[in-house]
């Protein structure tokens, strides 16, 4: 939720056409928070500031996409504030949708070592002998998600 | 004439005015940044928002006819609150280094926060700071600070509307709006004449008069209205003196005086060149030619050398005149030469 409340205001900040402030500077600043939000960079103020942003810009801007572009945002908090939650406390992602919180593990009981993922792996980050559980290396991991699509196992997960 | 509730006090205004001005009238203050009493409404930086009855949005004072009956709040929660916001979100990029600009104590963004009571935006983060934009100072009139920009407009409306140059318009959209002349074009390659307007109607420092710079704060000088030397059309012109100095310190003009004849519009000379009022060259007293040298005379002494002068040449003498005279002391000067002098040889110096 937190991710597409994030794609709603991409668009319309690319739309905005500047001539108004709340809808100028109000929705590159929500963007600015809810990029730093699905980052895992959420500060606990942040949710409240959303809100606060959200419900002037509603009030001032001029035309219809100002009044309107803070919607997405206002209402996932309403209905999803669970999931922001998560991304701010527990640098979490419930949805699976932020990449930077995404964590994608193997299944060392699951896995057979047949080293298709490895051959996959467009970032070389899986390592591993043949018919030995085989391992991710985080720091080298893009998490394009080929890993878990390919395992004919089901041995791999995103947390 | 009509009448309708401003804060709980009754006005009286005139069919077509708009809420601010009836507000004005009244002498009751909403604060503005995009509008400007001489300019035409563009309604756009929700400064000047005011709760209506019966209506759940905020509208626009500028903008918003009043009509009779209308129950309006400037003060309300509300209002107060969508105000603020508006500021907290502006100054989230704009500078704050009022220490250093020559707005400081002018700045109609400083004080509407003042009033508000806002001294930064809590939404400011490291790097929010607008500094993307080159300081534009490439002619001698006046400097350019787009970062502290805030895209209020009347600098266009007023080359559009007054000065009637269409230089320069908004560039871009979004956050990425800038005013600018034509794309590719810089300003002295534009249709800016450099008259000047767009600086006396900047609402903050993002436009600055560049002789004016270090010659003083704008809480020391006096101003005095005055007409403008330079030619016969008789502009006014606002002279501020440096009241620590004795010496201009600027000069501006108002747009907002129905009553002078040029209605705040100047030329690039009448607004930026007054710098040799206090040059040391300057000539302070009538010099007279004697053995190839010039002296100072004083004016009695030179009219006399002139009379003299005029009545030994009778119709042998040519005239020249000046264009910083009025059509007026032209007219009466080609007569004068014509009917007394007994010559036509008059001309006119027509460059300033």
């Amino acid at each position: 939720m937190v991710d597409m409340a994030k794609f709603f205001l991409e668009f319309t900040q690319r739309e905005s056409c500047g001539k108004c402030i709340p809808c100028r500077e109000g929705t590159k600043k929500m963007l600015d928070i809810l990029r730093r939000i699905t980052e895992g960079k959420g500060r606990k103020e942040d949710i409240d500031d959303l809100i606060y942003l959200g419900t002037q810009i509603r009030t001032a801007s001029l035309c219809g996409l100002g009044q309107t572009a803070p919607n997405p945002v206002l209402t996932t908090i309403r209905y999803f504030r669970d999931e922001y939650d998560a991304h701010i406390n527990e640098k979490r992602c419930p949805a699976g949708a932020c990449k930077d919180l995404l964590d994608i593990s193997i299944d060392q009981v699951k896995c057979r070592g047949c080293a298709m993922c490895v051959k996959a792996c467009p970032a070389g980050a899986i390592s591993g002998t043949v018919k030995q559980a085989h391992a991710i290396d985080r720091g080298r991991c893009i998490k394009c998600g080929v890993c878990i699509e390919i395992c004919p196992f089901q041995a791999i997960g995103k947390k | 004439m009509a009448n309708a509730t401003i804060n709980g006090r009754t006005v009286t205004f005139q069919q077509g005015m708009t809420i601010l001005q009836a507000a004005r009238t009244a002498g009751i203050h909403i604060p503005v940044l995009c509008e400007h009493p001489a300019l035409e409404i563009a309604g756009a930086c929700r400064i000047c928002l005011v709760e209506v009855e019966g209506s759940p949005k905020l509208m626009t004072a500028c903008s918003t006819p009043i009509t009779d009956g209308m129950v309006i709040n400037s003060e309300s929660d509300k209002v107060r609150t969508a105000r603020k916001a508006v500021i907290e979100l502006l100054l989230i990029r704009h500078p704050l280094d009022c220490f250093s600009c020559s707005s400081n104590g002018k700045c109609e963004l400083q004080s509407i926060a003042y009033d508000l009571g806002i001294d930064r935006s809590p939404f400011r983060e490291e790097g929010d700071t607008c500094r993307e934009h080159k300081l534009d100072d490439g002619n001698p009139f006046y400097i350019r600070d787009l970062n502290k920009c805030i895209l209020c407009g009347r600098c266009i409306r007023v080359c559009d509307q007054h000065a009637q140059y269409h230089a320069i318009d908004f560039q871009n959209r979004g956050i990425a709006t800038a005013v600018r002349p034509p794309v590719g074009r810089d300003l002295e390659h534009s249709d800016c004449k450099f008259c000047g307007q767009c600086v006396a109607v900047c609402p903050v420092g993002a436009l600055y008069e560049k002789p004016s710079l270090g010659k003083g704060r704008p809480w020391e000088l006096k101003t005095t209205k005055t007409v403008c030397a330079y030619c016969g059309v008789g502009c006014e012109l606002l002279v501020q003196v440096n009241e620590k100095t004795g010496k201009i310190a600027n000069v501006t003009s108002d747009h907002t005086d129905m009553k002078s004849l040029n209605k705040g519009r100047t030329c690039v000379k009448g607004r930026f060149s007054w710098e040799f009022v206090h040059h040391p060259d300057r000539l302070k007293t009538p010099l007279i030619k004697e053995n190839g040298y010039f002296r100072k005379a004083t004016w009695d002494e030179a009219l006399d050398r002139i009379a003299k002068g005029l009545m030994t040449n009778m119709g042998k003498t040519g005239f020249i005149s000046s264009a910083r005279c009025t059509n007026e002391d032209n007219y009466l000067m080609q007569r004068f030469a014509r009917e007394v002098m007994g010559t036509n040889n008059v001309d006119h110096c027509a460059h300033l």
